[in-house]
């Protein structure tokens, strides 16, 4: 079975990081309501129900905020995105921006999912796409 | 109205441990230095003292309730509780036992400490090892690890500014103004070192929006209250300080990554509460103390609880001063004499306790507001957070 990132899971959030180590973007969604719950959860906000699923995810999204942290002397800030997807609204998963720059990032940029390497796992990511 | 009409609590004591960067003394040690102090200054007798209320701590060993009785020698604690922080919710885990009789004088406490994990400049020292904390065990873990820290409070002010316009000004008022305050509070950390809006805005970011002078200043320090009955305050040497109403407000998402876009909405349900049980408005205030862990947070209680999301940043230019470099809201409510814990130093929210029960006492000295009588207290952040209503006794 592949590495994952965290190596610590819970019945929860097992199926996410499971789908990350495989770059695929597996978001918890109720069955009964299709309301999708990230982070996971054992019960839906929505409609309470315990009949949680799972789905792929598109992947598209809109920078919804960022924060800049100073990277080490040599090397250049690490911007994270708050990446809002289509999905649904709010429903945000936390990322670096790979392409991004602090002269580059723009809150409601539209986002592309990649992958990031991290030990021998990957955990999401997103490019900013060039605007039109 | 007000609920518990006849069984309201009263504050009749307030102490402090020195507040200071290396205080030379343990975590345990400043607050068994801040309890014996509200004891001293409440009149109550050790033996009559039946309730603690602690705090557990996200960053650091909770100095929990054993650790008091057993250090100063009480045996006769029927209850006791260590609540969620921040500072103020210790005083509303009390107040409800006092409320609901599960002890009759209580002492409400909370210590924090200079931990290696706050601050740079204690990493070296090996006296200030943070145990290591657990705090969610949602999402936020693994990229923590990845990616360090990303705190989404910055993300939360970028928003905000792409949102309505707010600028680094707009929250250098609540900085300036605390700051400002500070100089006139013995106690405050920055009690010599006044700042100007001109080297506020000169000041780099760490992580942008935010520069190190947004953040509360980490120090070593402990506060305390003895709370009681009104009934059995009047027996005491203290004008009383009723607490009229407690509330706390959780909303939307609580991972760390994802709670501080929530964070106004559950400032609302706070505020929401605090109006309702009380019937009051925030007219009816004589000043606030409002919570500055982050002066992005100070900005979004003061939409709460004063306007609607979004206006801040009006509602700030309006209130500021630039000959006094003060906040004067709606013309005459000052927001924290005391200096915040920006300007007093961290002891997360505390500070703000007592510096209301100074100014409804009516010895707050030299910053003492005429005739004050009621006052609105705010701690925290989402999900964590806690507002009170403080009321000078006739």
């Amino acid at each position: 079975m592949s590495e994952t990132c965290p190596t610590r899971l819970d019945y929860d959030t097992e199926k996410y990081w499971r789908g990350s180590s495989e770059q695929q973007l597996i978001i918890a969604r109720c069955n009964e309501c299709e309301h999708w719950i990230h982070p996971p959860r054992s019960c839906c906000p929505a409609c309470w129900s315990d009949n949680i699923g799972h789905q792929q995810a598109s992947g598209r999204a809109t920078l919804y905020s960022f924060t800049i942290q100073p990277g080490k002397p040599s090397q250049p800030p690490l911007i994270m995105g708050w990446a809002e997807l289509e999905e649904q609204e709010r429903l945000i998963i936390v990322g670096p921006l790979l392409n991004a720059s602090p002269d580059t990032v723009r809150i409601g940029t539209k986002l592309q999912l990649q992958w990031f390497q991290y030990k021998n796992t990957f955990v999401p990511a997103f490019n900013q796409e060039p605007e039109a | 109205m007000s609920n518990h009409k006849n069984k309201k609590v009263a504050i009749v004591g307030i102490g402090s441990s020195v507040l200071a960067r290396d205080s030379k003394r343990s975590v345990g040690a400043l607050a068994l230095d801040a309890v014996k102090n509200a004891i001293h200054d409440s009149g109550v007798p050790r033996d009559k003292i039946d309730g603690l209320s602690a705090i557990y701590s996200t960053d650091q060993p909770t100095v929990w309730p054993g650790y008091v009785a057993e250090s100063l020698g009480m045996s006769n604690i029927t209850w006791s509780n260590c609540a969620t922080p921040p500072s103020a919710n210790t005083v509303a885990e009390g107040v409800a036992a006092v409320t609901a009789g599960l002890c009759d004088y209580a002492v409400c406490y909370h210590s924090k400490y200079r931990w290696d994990t706050v601050s740079g400049s204690a990493r070296n020292d090996p006296y200030r090892k943070a145990a290591p904390s657990s705090f969610d065990p949602g999402m936020s873990h693994p990229l923590v690890e990845a990616f360090g820290a990303p705190n989404a409070m910055f993300a939360a002010m970028q928003r905000h500014m792409y949102e309505f316009g707010t600028t680094r000004k707009h929250l250098g008022m609540i900085v300036v103004n605390n700051r400002n305050w500070a100089l006139s509070n013995e106690q405050a950390i920055f009690k010599d070192k006044p700042l100007s809006m001109e080297q506020y805005l000169e000041a780099q970011q760490v992580v942008s929006p935010l520069s190190a002078l947004d953040m509360d200043m980490p120090i070593d320090g402990a506060m305390a209250v003895v709370i009681t009955s009104a009934e059995r305050a009047k027996d005491l040497p203290n004008r009383p300080v009723i607490v009229d109403a407690v509330a706390n407000g959780i909303a939307g998402k609580t991972d760390f990554f994802f709670q501080a876009f929530d964070t106004f909405q559950s400032y609302q349900v706070v505020l929401d509460k605090l109006w309702q049980t009380t019937g009051y408005t925030i007219n009816d205030m004589n000043f606030v103390n409002i919570y500055d862990g982050f002066s992005s947070l100070a900005l979004e209680w003061i939409e709460a609880a004063f306007c609607n999301r979004g206006e801040g940043p009006g509602l700030l230019e309006d209130s500021w001063n630039p000959q006094t470099n003060k906040l004067m809201f709606n013309g005459r409510i000052p927001m924290s004499t005391h200096g915040g814990n920006i300007g007093e130093g961290r002891v997360q929210g505390f500070g703000h306790v007592l510096e209301a029960v100074r100014q409804l006492r009516g010895n707050a000295e030299n910053r003492q507001i005429d005739n004050a009588k009621l006052g609105l207290v705010t701690n925290g952040n989402n999900p964590v957070n806690t507002g009170l209503i403080l009321r000078r006794s006739d």
